[in-house]
This record gives C-alpha cells, sequence and structure tokens, in this order.
C-alpha cells in the first residue's frame, strides 16, 4: 500500500477549511442572518421540513454557513438536533383548529369557507423581474405603506379563520369516504425506534414529512405518471399556524409552548370499497400529507406515497415501502453519495487483488 | 445566539440509549442490533456508527486512537479524531498499545489487541445478505431462520465461474456457530484477527442504524 504521508492529511484539511470560509466572504460582504430570515422564506422551510427541526433562526445560520447548499444546511440542523436533550411530546395537534392562511380545493369550487388563496406563486408569470437587482428600503416601505392601508379598509370577511370546516366532512356525510377505524395507538417515534417492515403509518408520515423535497417530489411524480397506480384530487390544501401544546405533569391542563407553519394535504383516491361483499361499489380513500412550512408540493407527494404505502399488493417500487422509505432520507442519501470520495485504497486493492485473481487463473 | 456542545457531544439522555444498545450487541455477538442512530456532524456514511459508539463509549481518561484503511493521518481519520478531541478534550495517541479506544474504518491493528482495549469498526453494509437480498424484512427473516444458504452459495458460486472467492474484503464470518455478520469491509486477511480477540470488537452501522459485536471462534 501507498505511504501516507505523516502530516499530509491534517495540512490539507486545515487548508481546505480555511479555503472553504475564504469562498464564503470573499467579496467582503456579510450576509446578515436576519436577511436570510425575511428574505428566504421558501429555503428555510425547505431546510426545517428536511430537517425536522422547527427554528428559523437556528435554519438561517445553517444556511449562512453552508451558502445556501440545502443538503449541507440540513446536515447541520439534524446534527444539531442530536445534540438536544429530547424532554416533552407535544399533545395532538388537531389541524382543525389551524389558523388558515391559505386554503384551497381541487375537488370543490364551492367549499364552506370559501377558497383562500392566500400566498402563493401558483398565478405568478415566472417572468424574472429584473427590477429587483435593484430594488431599495424607500421603494419597500411605501409598497409596505400603501399595502397595509387598503388591506385595513377591506371589510373583514364573516369566516372564523381558526375554525373552517373541513372539506372532507362534507363528503364524510354522505358516506363516500372509507370509513377509517379510530386508533390511538401513540406514534412510534423513528428517532427513537428503528423502522421494523411491515412499518405502522405513524413511521411512515414521519420518514415521508422529513424526507428529501426533492426526492418525495420524484417519486409520488413517478407514481402519478404511471409507476404507481393512482391519480389524487387534492380534496383540501391548507397552509397555516398551528398551536403546540404539551401536557402538565402537574394537572390535567397543558402548556402553550408556542405555534408552527404547517402546510396540510388531503387527497382523494378512489379505491373499492372494503365493506362490501361484491367489490362492485367505490369509495374514497383519503392520503395525507403535512409538513414544516410552506411545501406544497412536497406536502402533495407525500400524500400520494401514503396512499402508495397503504397499498397491500406492491406492484411498483413507489409501493414498496423499503424502497421508497428508505432511500428519501437527505443525509442518509447524501452521506452515502458523498462517502464514495472518501479513500478505498485497502478495499479497492483487494478488489483488484479479486479481479486479477480470477483473470490468472483463466489463463493457466 | 452562542450555543456550547456537550461533552462527547451528545446530550447524556443520548448516550445512555446508545450504551443500552451496545449491551445488548455484547451480549448476542454477530447479531444486529438496531438503535435510534442520530445525525453526527460528519457525513451518514463516513463513520457515523463507530462515531456514536465511540462518544458513548468515551470517559476523559480515554486515551484514542483513530484510523482509516490502515492510516492515522487519512483525511477521515483525522477528521473524526478533530472531532472527538474537540468534543473531549482526550489524548490520542498512533500508538495501538497505548491506545485505550481506536475507531477503525476497514483495517484491523497489526499488533494483537488485548482486554483493556475497545476496538470500535465502521460500517457501512452491516447486512451480509443484502447482496442476495435487497429486503431488510426477509434477510431479518433469514437470519431468524439461520438461513444462510444464499451466502454459502454466492460463495460456491464465485469458486465455480471464477476458480475462487472473489471476495477481497467484507467477508462474511459465522460468530458463535449463530449468526453470519458482515465483518465491515476488512480486507479477507484481517478477519482471523477478529478471532478471539481480547479486546471486545464493537461494530456500528450508523446509517444503517445497526449495532454488532463480534466474537468469532474459528475452526
Amino acid at each position: 500500500m501507498g505511504y501516507v504521508a505523516v502530516k499530509g492529511g491534517s495540512e490539507a484539511i486545515a487548508e481546505s477549511i480555511q479555503r472553504l470560509k475564504y469562498e464564503r466572504i470573499k467579496n467582503g460582504t456579510v450576509l446578515d442572518t436576519r436577511d436570510i430570515e425575511s428574505g428566504m422564506r421558501g429555503l428555510i422551510d425547505t431546510v426545517m421540513s428536511e430537517s425536522s427541526l422547527y427554528d428559523r433562526q437556528v435554519a438561517s445560520v445553517a444556511i449562512k454557513q453552508a451558502e445556501g447548499s440545502i443538503e449541507e444546511a440540513v446536515f447541520l440542523m439534524r446534527a444539531y438536533r442530536s445534540t438536544l436533550p429530547r424532554k416533552y411530546y407535544s399533545n395532538v395537534i388537531d389541524t382543525k383548529n389551524m389558523f388558515v392562511e391559505r386554503r384551497i380545493s381541487a375537488s370543490f369550487k364551492d367549499i364552506p369557507g370559501g377558497q383562500i388563496l392566500g400566498t402563493t406563486y401558483d398565478y405568478t408569470h415566472r417572468l424574472i423581474d429584473f427590477d429587483l437587482s435593484k430594488e431599495n428600503t424607500t421603494e419597500v416601505e411605501k409598497w409596505l405603506d400603501s399595502y397595509r392601508k387598503t388591506s385595513e379598509l377591506e371589510e373583514p370577511a364573516d369566516i372564523d379563520l381558526c375554525n373552517l370546516p373541513r372539506v372532507t366532512d362534507m363528503l364524510r356525510k354522505e358516506g363516500i369516504i372509507a370509513q377509517a377505524i379510530e386508533d390511538n395507538t401513540p406514534p412510534i417515534d423513528v428517532t427513537k425506534k428503528n423502522m421494523e417492515f411491515p412499518t405502522k403509518r405513524s413511521e411512515r408520515l414521519q420518514v415521508l414529512t422529513r424526507g428529501q423535497t426533492g426526492a418525495v417530489i420524484a417519486l409520488g411524480y413517478a407514481s402519478l405518471r404511471g409507476f404507481g397506480d393512482l391519480h389524487p384530487t387534492v380534496g383540501e390544501l391548507r397552509v397555516g399556524y398551528v398551536d403546540i401544546c404539551i401536557a402538565n405533569p402537574m394537572g390535567d391542563d397543558e402548556f402553550y409552548i408556542g405555534n408552527i407553519q404547517i402546510t396540510e394535504v388531503e387527497s382523494y383516491i378512489s379505491s373499492p370499497d372494503k365493506n362490501n361483499a361484491d367489490g362492485n361499489k367505490l369509495n374514497l380513500t383519503i392520503g395525507y400529507g403535512v409538513c414544516y412550512g410552506q411545501n406544497e408540493s412536497k406536502a402533495i407527494a407525500m400524500s400520494i406515497l401514503d396512499t402508495d404505502l397503504e397499498t397491500q399488493e406492491k406492484k411498483f417500487p413507489t409501493q414498496d415501502e423499503e424502497f421508497v422509505l428508505y432511500h428519501i432520507d437527505s443525509v442518509e442519501a447524501t452521506g452515502f453519495i458523498s462517502h464514495l470520495k472518501l479513500p478505498h485504497y485497502v478495499t479497492f486493492k483487494s478488489k483488484l487483488d479479486g479481479i486479477r485473481r480470477t483473470r490468472e487463473a483463466r489463463e493457466k | 445566539m452562542g450555543i456550547k456542545y456537550n461533552f462527547a457531544f451528545f446530550d447524556e439522555g443520548s448516550k445512555r440509549e446508545i450504551r443500552r444498545a451496545t449491551l445488548k450487541a455484547v451480549a448476542i455477538p454477530g447479531y444486529q442490533v438496531p438503535f435510534a442512530s442520530r445525525e453526527m456532524p460528519i457525513g451518514r456514511g463516513w463513520g457515523t456508527g463507530g462515531l456514536q459508539l465511540t462518544l458513548s463509549l468515551i470517559g476523559e481518561k480515554e486515551i484514542l486512537k483513530v484510523i482509516d484503511q490502515g492510516s492515522d493521518e487519512s483525511v477521515n481519520a483525522v477528521n473524526i479524531k478533530k472531532l472527538i478531541v474537540s468534543t473531549t478534550g482526550v489524548q490520542t495517541t498512533i500508538d495501538t498499545r497505548k491506545a485505550t479506544l481506536i475507531q477503525s474504518r476497514h483495517r484491523i491493528p497489526e499488533i494483537p489487541l488485548n482486554k483493556e482495549q475497545i476496538l470500535v469498526l465502521q460500517v457501512p453494509i452491516p447486512e451480509p445478505l443484502r447482496v442476495v437480498e435487497a429486503s431488510e424484512h426477509k434477510t431479518k427473516r433469514l437470519h431468524s431462520e439461520s438461513d444462510y444458504s444464499g451466502a454459502w452459495l454466492m460463495l460456491f458460486e464465485q469458486i465455480m465461474k471464477y476458480d475462487s472467492v472473489t471476495h477481497g474484503a467484507d467477508y462474511p464470518v459465522i460468530v458463535k456457530d449463530r449468526y453470519v455478520m458482515s465483518p465491515s469491509p476488512i480486507p479477507r486477511f484481517d478477519n482471523p484477527k477478529l478471532n478471539n480477540s481480547e479486546a471486545l470488537i464493537l461494530l456500528g452501522a450508523g446509517r444503517e442504524k445497526k449495532y454488532m459485536r463480534s466474537l468469532l471462534t474459528l475452526k
């Protein structure tokens, strides 16, 4: 085996780390993490969701340190997460009481409470606004002023945004939603206990929600396009805030510890009615997607994969829980791929020996 | 928001949890014990299983040695050592005899280890049957039924096809006549060093979330 210079490793690493810092600040400007926090909402939401750590401040520092690389920022957040003591589980959150900022249904035009477009890129033309390169604070303040004034003048709508009726409830009354048995088994925490196959739904949903955005969307897309069995309809997509509470160990009440923004999706998929013996009736099942922040494509893709993984007969890779759940985690996927850059001098040498041996044996 | 990291990186609760899984691994040699693998500050696939073992076991008086493919100064060994030292302040050495805790990737030190020492090996794919069966659900069953025909067949086919076993590293081992174990990709010529080693040899697969203990009896 080749000789590895005794001090080479340490010095080269130290230089490489210096070089990394240089690249980040070489222009002499310092990126304020508050700028990231206020201007990089999408990036922060993606990073928090893939990290399973809801903290906008820490996320913005991670994004700064990672120079905007999502996989690096998520990696930093996950490693930081490993150092935090885990003291409580929150009480179950009923998203019925979500403070809704955006809510749409692709299934019905008229829904109780109405369609609320809220904040979305959906209807923008994706034309680069070159004026943004010249945007300044005076201009921004002026626009904000007039925007806030007009919003104040508008009549407040007569709807309770913390208690919007669900689209699903309408269908449930009709009896065409598959009746799910209420299941209150405490969820398994996948960060405390390894998945065992076949998995429980609570495990699947956790792995999906912390999955790498691109991976979740790609697999959801594959399923939708043909490598899966379904074309769902988005029954309801909500973005809004939910309150987090923890139980009071001394009493029956609970403590409010803050709120988080989430995206929640319920997709409808028609499937044979299990309670119908002849199998000639259909009903709707619900695919569920939920994630930190506003990550709509991810949440919808998650609802597709949730349904796929509930399927009993596995015809496609997207229905194979080991295939999906083992490969969509950002830190795991990027970690193993990047380990290929590590020295494999000894392992590769023994591989070569093996190849040479077979060649020699054949030549004899 | 200045934040200080804990001794040996983890909070104490995490260390205890990891040690509990390790105890199980010690008690059932060769068995892949699932554990709640944490994300670490180094790449998942770069030795995080070994690192978690090391950090959960390390005390202030430990003397640490880290090697990667046989070298103390390989980039990854240096990097892992730096992280452990910066979070614990322990002494390090390149002398195998002086070390109390050795973390290694894919090599076993040439000098025989003694019973005061612990060797931690980093494992990428702990499942010896993965090459013949992709599904974890199925390989778990094969282990429980001691059905290792897949592993034997794999070796048999290599001999039939190439006149020799082509496994240069990660040559499967049977531990105490029970579990077939993948000895991390140490080269095949290192395998006998696992046999009845006086030192405790622990194998950690961080990304695959499994711990194992090696304890062999070669016949």
